[in-house]
């Protein structure tokens, strides 16, 4: 393969869980941080900006316990959020239909969700079924929250576009001992590529793969015409075809790391903080049992609570 | 670096919104009566805005009489309610109907979001109510405009529990019994955060978060009007 010229196992343009984003620091601790304390955030992103590589990394920081539920709103028309967090809670989910506590939700491309789903997913969150979400949306303005979902986001952020050294900095921790791209080409590509980090990467790869296989070293003026050379020319009206392969090409991706979330591995042990008499009650509640009458898509839920023991 | 709230000692979150970490709170709303009100098997309506409170309500219900199977809980703004054809198929019973059939008597039914409740469903559900449902909770922003049927009116009468305001005392007790005595948040502080908030508890309680975390991740250990200028 080509990029075994520059001394690397796999293609250095291809997202992985693992690959480290460059300029989203703020981005990622943000969203770490609302994981962690139980809250709601919201990212807004243009397409190509990065969102489903943000979620990445929060998928491989907290996996391993089953906790995570990745959904692509784009994928399912009406995803019921009462299935998806019952089949990641696994075996026991399914085989009990016994809500798990504390999933963290992640919804990328969250314009479709319905009415339903927000209630169902308010319900869920103020139950602590659900920690934790992280809404992404490429157009905040077309997301249909409901008054009460609205009120429960803790915090709203834009992702902003990466700069030409981002752009630079990126490619040479791709890149080890860079030589192929130098810091002008980079930036050239970068401008090429109107500032998107997705066609960048492509533009990057096309370009290195070129450069590699031809045996020639880039010049920034030439870029271009490789470029235009091998790209066949986009014409406007057919301007959304790339994009869509684009998308295309992520659900085959995505299926890795939902195959992965799947491996069920044995749950934490959740500390019992000493001082907190609170944390301990709600441990005690846990045990809920449910009666769930499945009608086609549309189920209603009976929740007995068997938590009062203690007041009696 | 560790979470702001770990730094100071909290486990979790202490201005965590749901209402289901802090079940025991409710502040600035006396429940003695209302809780009176479902043990003799009223039927009672619970008017209030977005963030006054209901669902804690609720909660605070489920954990009185949850035990022993006793509560059901439905939501009523669920898809089932707007779809007639399988409706029609199964005899015209919508799926809160279906409900009453298979829960035991002697329940108590808590309502939400009632303002999306059928008449019909209404009417079925004083029919239920008067063979064996023990008492029922309607939870919804306005009673007025709850499309009731009559009886249940009737029966509602005047057991309508209105959720108002927080008073600036309430906000104050609300986060003291959150964070306990500490410097971090003065008094004037809270109170300062609670008309930023527009006197809502969510809304107040995200806000503190936000001022507490800032303050602390920058090295203070006390929250300041500048923060909540630099923060809001």
């Amino acid at each position: 393969m080509w990029y075994e010229k520059l001394d690397l196992d796999e293609n250095p343009f291809e997202d992985t869980e693992l690959t480290q984003l460059i300029g989203y620091d703020p981005i990622l601790d943000e969203a770490f941080y609302r994981v962690e304390s139980g809250g709601i955030l919201v990212i807004e992103a243009k397409k190509g900006q990065g969102k489903t590589a943000v979620l990445k990394q929060i998928i491989n920081k907290y996996k391993g316990q089953g906790k995570v539920a990745y959904v692509d709103s784009t994928l399912v028309v009406e995803p019921n959020i009462e299935n998806v967090l019952l089949q990641r809670y696994g075996v026991t989910g399914r085989l009990f239909k016994k809500m798990p506590n504390g999933m963290i939700l992640l919804m990328d491309d969250v314009e479709t969700l319905s009415e339903t789903n927000n209630e169902r997913i308010k319900f869920f969150y103020d139950q602590n079924y659900i920690k934790a979400i992280i809404f992404t949306t490429s157009d905040l303005k077309k997301v249909k929250f409901s008054e009460s979902l609205k009120q429960r986001i803790a915090k709203t952020i834009k992702l902003n576009e990466i700069t030409e050294n981002d752009a630079v900095e990126i490619i040479n921790s791709r890149i080890p001992n860079n030589k192929v791209l130098p810091e002008d080409v980079i930036k050239e590509i970068f401008k090429l590529s109107k500032k998107n980090p997705k066609e960048f990467m492509k533009n990057s790869e096309i370009l290195v793969k070129h450069a590699l296989e031809s045996n020639i070293e880039l010049k920034k003026e030439e870029l271009k015409n490789i470029l235009e050379g091998i790209v066949p020319k986009e014409e406007d009206p057919f301007k959304e075809e790339p994009e869509k392969k684009v998308v295309k090409k992520e659900k085959t991706k995505k299926e890795n790391p939902k195959k992965e979330k799947v491996k069920e591995e044995p749950k934490k042990e959740e500390k019992i903080p000493k001082e907190k008499k609170e944390e301990i009650k709600e441990i005690k509640e846990e045990p809920k049992e449910e009666i769930k009458i499945e009608q086609g898509e549309k189920p209603i839920k009976v929740v007995y609570e068997d938590i009062a023991e203690k007041y009696y | 670096m560790e979470t702001w709230y770990k730094e100071i000692g909290f486990y979790n979150n202490p201005f965590s919104i749901k209402p289901s970490a802090y079940s025991d709170e409710l502040i600035g709303i006396d429940t003695t009566k209302l809780l009176e009100d479902i043990s003799e098997g009223k039927v009672i309506f619970i008017e209030g805005e977005f963030g006054k409170g209901k669902t804690s309500i609720l909660k605070k219900i489920i954990n009185l009489f949850g035990g022993k199977k006793k509560v059901v809980y439905y939501s009523c703004n669920r898809s089932d309610n707007s779809i007639h054809v399988d409706n029609l198929l199964n005899g015209g019973r919508s799926f809160l109907q279906k409900l009453f059939g298979i829960v035991p008597n002697g329940m108590i039914f808590l309502l939400d979001e009632v303002s999306e409740l059928s008449e019909e469903d209404s009417e079925a559900l004083l029919n239920e109510y008067e063979k064996n449902i023990k008492s029922i909770v309607l939870v919804g922003p306005n009673y007025k405009k709850a499309k009731l049927a009559n009886g249940i009116k009737e029966k509602i009468n005047d057991n309508v529990v209105k959720l108002g305001d927080l008073k600036e005392e309430d906000a104050v007790e609300l986060i003291r019994k959150r964070l306990g005595e500490t410097e971090l948040l003065s008094d004037s502080i809270i109170k300062t955060l609670f008309k930023k908030s527009n006197k809502n508890p969510r809304l107040l309680l995200k806000n503190c978060e936000e001022v507490c975390r800032y303050a602390i991740t920058h090295g203070y250990d006390k929250v300041t009007e500048e923060h909540i200028k630099k923060v809001l």
